[in-house]
């Protein structure tokens, strides 16, 4: 496994446990909070746990990396873009084109920009690992 | 990522080359063992320069090691003419 599937699937593991915490939050305190994903600050750690080890590769990282990683940021991107739009549109949906008179809490703003930031790290993960994922098949020395 | 109209001799011209290994051959054209990997299985069309470096490690020409398989550029133009 390449270091950047592990660097994904790290991701990935940080990102369902804050997602649990939050769903846990709305579930046990019935309120909306963004504290959970302060677990995301783990990520610091994501170079130090994983360094190239292998001596015989020489190289890191080529073209193919490369390429995977734009088009993992790219696809992320629009991931956390339109993650962002729904965010922002659901809320008002729900709450006003019900006919209902509420008014959103201001901690909503937080988890709405929270969204994005959150979508576009699970797709860059999801996306890294599809691609490599790929080669798995292909046969080997 | 789909399969590439790339058509390539790598692993006949790695056994040819005292077996040479995936690690090695990565080495030698400066990328990683996957990448090799997928180059050979189809998956991955080089660039023009790694397609070289590959090539030079055989001492071949890259029409020696790379073969493309999608339709001609005369075919096509007739195609659009008509």
């Amino acid at each position: 496994m390449r270091p950047e599937q592990k660097r994904a699937w790290f991701i990935l593991g940080i990102c369902a446990v804050a997602l649990l915490g939050f769903v846990v939050f709305i579930i046990v305190f019935k309120r909306i909070r963004a504290a959970p994903f302060a677990i995301c600050a783990l990520w610091v750690l994501e170079p130090l746990l994983f360094r190239r080890k292998s001596i015989a590769e020489k190289v890191s990282s080529d073209e193919r990396d490369q390429m995977i990683a734009e088009k993992a940021v790219l696809f992320a991107g629009a991931a956390s873009y339109v993650t962002f739009i729904l965010a922002c549109i659901i809320p008002w949906i729900v709450l006003y084109a019900s006919g209902a008179e509420k008014l959103i809490h201001v901690d909503a703003l937080g988890t709405i920009i929270m969204a994005g930031g959150f979508a576009f790290f699970v797709a860059k993960s999801i996306t890294t690992l599809v691609l490599y994922g790929r080669e798995r098949r292909d046969g080997q020395d | 990522m789909a399969k590439t109209e790339l058509k390539n001799q790598i692993r006949r011209l790695r056994f040819d080359h005292e077996e040479m290994t995936q690690q090695e051959l990565a080495n030698r054209a400066g990328v990683t063992r996957q990448t090799i990997i997928a180059i050979e299985g189809g998956k991955y069309a080089p660039s023009l320069m790694l397609a070289f470096r590959i090539a030079r490690v055989f001492s071949l020409r890259v029409e020696e090691v790379f073969e493309y398989e999608g339709p001609s550029a005369s075919k096509q133009n007739q195609s659009e003419s008509t």
